[in-house]
Parts: C-alpha cells; structure tokens; sequence
C-alpha cells in the first residue's frame, strides 16, 4: 500500500526567530563575530533553556550546544503529541545531524592543553562535563527525544553535512509511503560553531571564508493524516554530482511522472541557494534560501526551507487552488536533492 | 508494485589481523582471537589495554592499494570496497554503467590527543584562535574530516549518481546501511548497491567516552583474549574495536543478468526506535523481540524456518541479558535444533562497522554451511545454557540466519540472510 505523505507539524529555532512568520518578514539582525576568531562572523543563537516536564531533568546540565537546541526545537512539538491520538508504535523518528564534536567541544580541550601541555587527559576530563560523553554518538541525542515522547517506530539517523536533511527527509517519506509507519517526526540541527567546522568545510570548498554559518534546527512531522492544514509532501529527488543538467529536465523526471508533463506551469516557486538557469527559462519564482536570513544552518537547512515553503503554500492556498513549491538543495561536496510539495486543494473545497 | 528479490553477489572485509573474510573466517574456525593488547593505551595508563585493531602491516597493505593522501577511513574503505567487487566480478567502468546506490555506517572521526596538541598551537597569548594557522595545522588532523568522508570519496571515484548515504546510528549503522539498501533495490530505486559499515574507534578517546559509560570490560587479571565473553555469567563489558565489511547487493534479475555468481540473499529487514534509556534496553527484552518479529515478518519467514542467529552480543551486562530472553521467548521450541554465535567474543565490538563484518560471516557461514564458535563461551557457565552457542565449529545445514545490532541509543535492528 503507497500513501500519501502530509507536513501536519512544523517547529523552527534560529538567530532569527523560532516563528516561522518572521522568516517571511525578517528583522534585521547582524551576523556577530565568533568569540575565537574576531574576524570571523556567524548567526549565533542563544537557545532558551529546555521546558521542565519533557525531557530527563539532568539533561539542561549535561548536554552540549548542538544536541540542546535540537531538542529546544522538538520541545515545542509537545502540544502536536498531547492533542493528537497517536500510534507510539508506528511513530518513527528520522534525523539529520552533524557530527557531535564530543566528548566536549575539542576547543575547550584544546585550549586546556595549552595551557597544561603535559597533562593531555586531565585536560580533557576536566573539559568534559558529568556524563556529557553520552553524547559521544548521534543516537544519544535522538534517545532523549524517543524517550521524553515513547516514540518505538522505525530509526534513521544521517550524518552527511548539509545532505543530512534531504536523507532524513527521505528515510521518513519512504517510511510512511511504503506504510512501514503512520508518522514519523524529522529532526535536523546545525553543527556546533567551532573552528573544526571551518576545517571540513575548507576541506571541500576552498572559498569557506564566504560561508557565514548559523545555529539552528528544524523539525517537522510527516503523516499519512490530512488535516485543515496540512500540505503534502508529494514527492523527493536526490543524486550526487550527475553534473548533466542538475537543475533542469533531469532532476525533476520523477515529480513530473507524478504531477504530469505540465509540472512548469504547476509550480508556483521553488527556493534554493541560487536562481537555476533552467526553471528561470519557465518563469519560476525564484526565492532564496532561508540561509541568506539564517546563516548557513548545515543539516537544518533543507528542512528549514521545506516548512517556510509549506507555510508559503498554506498562505496561497486561500483561494483553494492547488499550488506546488520546489526546494532545491546543493551542497559543497557534490550532493543534490529537491522536494516537491503542494497544497492540498481539493480539501479545501 | 513488484518487489525485486535482493541477491548477495560480493562481500569483503578488513579486521584486526585478516585482511580477506576468507582468513577471518579461517581464523574464527580455529577459536584465533584479532583481540589484543593495545601499545597506545598501555602507553596512556588505561586500566583495560585489549583492543581489536587495524596492525601496522595491514595499512601498509592497505596504502600499496589504494589513493595516497586521503584519510585511513577512505583507505580502508576502498580497500575493502575494491575487493568486494573483485569477488563480484565487475570492473570499475562497468559498475559505473549501473542504476546504483552506496550506503555506508559510519559514526565518527575520532580527535586524537596529538591533535589537539598540534591545534594548541594555533592560539595566542591573548587564547583567541589564529584561524588560518589552524586552518593550515589542521589539514592532516580527523578535525578536518567528515564523517561521510569515504562515503564522499567512494561515490567519487565509483561515479555513483543516483543514491549515496551515510547512516549514522551507533553500533546498528552496518546493519542499516544495508537493510536501507535492500530496500532501495527491493523496491527497485536501484539495481545494485554497494553497503555495509566501517569505523575507526580503537583510540584514546572513544576508550575514555565507553569508559565512562561503564561500557568496557574493565579487569586486570585476565588474558586480553578472554576479555570479550558474550553471554557468559562473568561478563562485564566490550573491547572496543574496528574495521570495515562491504556488500555487494543485487536485484536478482540484474544479477542473473551478467551471470553473477550468487552468495546468498538479504530476505528481511526491521529497525526501530527502542526509546529507553540511552545505554539500556527494555529488561524483558521484549523491545529486541519486537524488532526480530518484524524482521521476520518482513522476510515472510516462520521462528521455525531460522537456523543460526549471528548475535549482537557484545558481552555487556544489560545488552546479553535482553538479548537473551528475546532469543529465548521468539524461538522457544526450536531452540534445540538451533545454533547461536557471538562473533564479538573473537572480535570486539566495532560499532558501525560490527553489524556490516557479522553479516558478512553469516553469508560465510551459509556458503561454507560452518556454524562458528564463540569464543571464551563454557556452556556451564553461560546466563542461558539453553542457548546453543558453539565452542567449537561445527558443520551443519544452514539456510536461513538472523543477524542482529542493537545500537547506543536504542537503535534495534535485525538482518534476516539465506541461501541461495
């Protein structure tokens, strides 16, 4: 049995806002030089402390940077879990994650080691706060969240940089589709600011100075329910450095099978980094990626993207047409993907 | 829709002290464990020196075959990706005509402490950071590496388009690489697939985080060999390990196609989200049932068709005791005519790259219809005698295996694995 795939949930945190609606109309907010490197600036976030009553309450103390603000992110799921029946054991959870930089931030400890030189592993311990190497491993992370809400579905964790968010993406879709869940929770964050990002990053982009990354994480959650206002995740693409015409004909073949040979004149934008030569041809809205406002979020990026177009479509759907939206993602490394989304008309009607 | 059946053309891995499954294998018949005592961390003071690790002589091995100047998680990967091909009979220019996809567990790289020495140096007087002298000490250091950074290398040189992920879920993430991959072929996404895990974990800092846990076996008085003791009453925790294990996967049609010779299948598959703590499971094991069930399920296969179970193992207290009752409840009546492994016990537990080696040892077993010992394992000092672990090899028919990975984290997983 193939199902349809619906967004009926959506939760955003980043230097901007943690309300999707001020993505549409930004502040004005400064990117700020990082605290080691003056030179060099970025979007950074001061993520609230996490809600009492959801999560272990040892975690607020223990837990590093990256991992807090994903689940600050999911915490404000905590209605869409207590009003909506859900079944635990059909709840799968997907998730898209940087590499955890652990056992503490290596900065920290490299800073130690400076100063005691002779004394490497006391550096380290003494870096490392009470049972923070729980976060060693990226499932740790995504265990605090299956527990606070017993989710027991299927698992899937990515770890492929900006990529990350278009597999989990994926892993959750297929999930749901092939009906091997009912719903299934994404979550994606950016990676902890370090200079060791700096490092990966020059590793495949030599122009790593241009990139001005930000704190943040997305989380949404696929359903096989229509809701009043759900938006449909119609379908996904992805590949790796099939140069030939990656923004055009080639990479959308599969969604136009789907939405038929008209899928031009169907969508209504697509966002991405960079206006795409060929959709430009069609007379496709360009919007640029929430990045530009956002700094560049890593592994929330795509997802982030994916709830500001839902949230677009929902407000163009007013006149009960079905409308479609396109994300395109790229990434450094040669990764691509697009995810094609639409209103759900008929619904409406 | 129709299904493909997923067929098993090629495997290959990399452990301590075999470079071939075929010396693995041989080793692993006659009770050889690739355990031993770890110079670096008898150097760094740590109580527990065992390790499972990569000797010298298999990088130099390795570095004759492959790309200099890229990290040693993409050495060994291509090493032992190269020779999963050979076994499969395609050449690179072929494997590059086909509707593939790559999909590869991996959960970190590693810092070292000469790292962040080496980094030090990159601050100042006033402890800002200098970021071009970091950027520029740090180009050799795991600091610069990403995880999927062999799956990135791989696909490069494999010219793989259509389909490339890096599944990062603890120590299930070689199994899952390749349950996401029969599933993209089963479902005909692709015609072929090369998957499976690698991982680099035996140094300081993995050893201080498991130890932390209270996950390592920690004890003075015994033989680094008998340290890995999965399943037995006197056990009290893994040897922390690495390696890697790659699959060829295949549509059956394709495979039969370019007449591949056929090692076996991939039947079923199941994963799911445990949600316990991070380092326990649910006690009855009833969480680890679930999964085997569903995989089961998945493959269409009765408790009573499965003849071994290649088990996760890995000789901690909690993640035997689970294991156990769940073997125990799902097969019940047929577990006298059973047989169970712990390869663990000769190995140690290399995380992503564990579940990825264990099944290729299943498909091992099957070709070769050998059930494989586990090692330290003295049936009367065993939590569940009724459990028929081997000490000794034994020849027997074998059709179908369950493999199982249970992750940190509460990642389950279970691989279902015949004959052809």
């Amino acid at each position: 049995m193939e199902k349809n795939v619906y967004i009926n949930a959506v939760s955003i945190v980043n230097a901007i806002s943690d309300n999707i609606n001020d993505l549409f109309t930004p502040k004005k907010i400064k990117s700020k030089p990082l605290s080691f490197d003056k030179t060099t600036n970025a979007f950074l976030l001061d993520c609230n402390n996490l809600p009492s009553g959801i999560y272990d309450r040892k975690i607020n103390r223990i837990i590093e940077p990256q991992s807090h603000r994903m689940l600050y992110c999911v915490s404000r799921l905590k209605s869409f879990f207590e009003q909506n029946n859900i079944n635990k054991d059909r709840f799968g959870i997907s998730a898209a994650l940087p590499e955890v930089d652990a056992p503490s931030p290596p900065w920290d400890a490299v800073k130690e080691v400076k100063k005691n030189p002779e004394n490497t592993i006391e550096c380290l311990l003494k870096q490392t706060p009470p049972m923070h190497s729980l976060t060693l491993l990226n499932t740790s992370t995504i265990a605090y969240i299956a527990e606070a809400f017993s989710l027991y579905g299927e698992m899937g964790g990515f770890c492929s940089g900006k990529n990350s968010g278009i597999d989990a993406i994926a892993e959750a879709f297929n999930q749901i589709h092939e009906d091997r869940s009912d719903e299934c929770l994404v979550l994606s964050v950016s990676p902890n600011i370090t200079p060791a990002i700096y490092a990966r990053t020059e590793n495949v982009e030599k122009e790593f100075k241009s990139v001005i990354y930000g704190e943040g994480a997305a989380a949404l959650v696929l359903s096989d329910k229509l809701t009043d206002e759900s938006i449909e995740l119609v379908a996904y693409e992805r590949g790796f450095k099939r140069s030939c015409d990656i923004n055009g004909n080639l990479l959308f073949e599969k969604f136009a099978k789907i939405v038929g040979n008209d899928l031009y004149e169907k969508i209504s934008f697509y966002i991405s980094d960079k206006p795409l030569d060929a959709l430009t041809m069609h007379s496709i809205k360009f919007i640029q990626s929430t990045n530009y406002q956002t700094g560049d979020l890593g592994a929330a990026s795509t997802v982030t993207d994916i709830i500001y177009a839902a949230k677009k479509l929902n407000q163009e759907s007013v006149n009960f047409n079905k409308t479609y939206g396109v994300i395109i993602t790229f990434t450094p490394a040669g990764h691509y993907g697009a995810v094609l989304l639409s209103s759900v008309g008929d619904f409406h009607e | 829709m129709n299904q493909n059946r997923v067929v098993v053309t090629g495997y290959a891995t990399v452990t301590p002290w075999a470079m071939s499954i075929d010396e693995l294998f041989e080793n692993m018949k006659l009770k050889k464990t690739a355990i031993s005592e770890f110079e670096l961390f008898n150097d760094l003071g740590f109580s527990n020196k065992s390790a499972g690790y990569i000797q010298n002589y298999q990088w130099l091995e390795i570095e004759k075959n492959v790309k200099k100047n890229i990290s040693k998680q993409s050495q060994i990967s291509e090493y032992t990706v190269n020779k999963a091909l050979q076994k499969s009979n395609i050449d690179l220019q072929q494997f590059k005509s086909f509707k593939s996809g790559l999909f590869i567990g991996s959960n970190k790289c590693c810092v070292r402490f000469e790292d962040l020495e080496l980094l030090s140096n990159s601050i100042n007087k006033d402890g800002k950071v200098c970021l071009d002298t970091f950027l520029s000490s740090s180009k050799t250091s795991s600091q610069s590496l990403r995880v999927d950074d062999q799956t990135i290398h791989l696909a490069n040189i494999l010219d793989v388009t259509d389909f490339i992920s890096t599944h990062s879920d603890a120590c299930a993430a070689g199994t899952i690489a390749i349950g996401s991959a029969y599933r993209a072929i089963k479902n005909n996404e692709i015609d072929i697939a090369i998957c499976g895990g690698i991982e680099l974990m035996a140094n300081e800092l993995p050893y201080f985080m498991f130890q932390s846990l209270g996950a390592l076996f920690d004890s003075k008085d015994t033989q680094v060999g008998d340290h890995s003791r999965p399943f037995m009453k006197d056990r009290n925790g893994f040897v922390i390990s690495e390696g890697a294990a790659f699959l060829i996967l295949e549509s059956e049609a394709h495979a039969k196609n370019r007449q591949a010779n056929l090692y076996g299948r991939i039947l079923g598959f199941y994963n799911h989200c445990e949600s316990q703590k991070i380092t326990s499971s649910q006690k009855d094991g009833g969480k680890y049932l679930q999964c085997m069930i569903n995989a089961l399920k998945d493959a269409n296969l009765s408790t009573s068709e499965v003849d071994h179970v290649n088990t996760h193992g890995t000789s901690t207290q909690v993640n035997d005791e689970c294991e156990a009752k769940a073997m125990i409840s799902l097969y019940d009546k047929f577990l006298e005519k059973m047989t169970f492994s712990a390869n663990k016990s000769a190995l140690g537990h290399s995380l992503a790259a564990s579940g990825a080696i264990e099944a290729v040892i299943s498909l091992e077993s099957l070709n070769q219809q050998i059930a494989l010992p586990t090692i330290n394992y003295v049936s009367n000092n065993a939590i569940y005698p009724q459990l028929k672990f081997l000490e000794n090899q034994s020849n027997q028919d074998m059709n179908i295996i369950m493999s199982n990975s249970f992750g940190f984290g509460g990642e389950n997983s279970s691989l279902i694995l015949g004959k052809y």
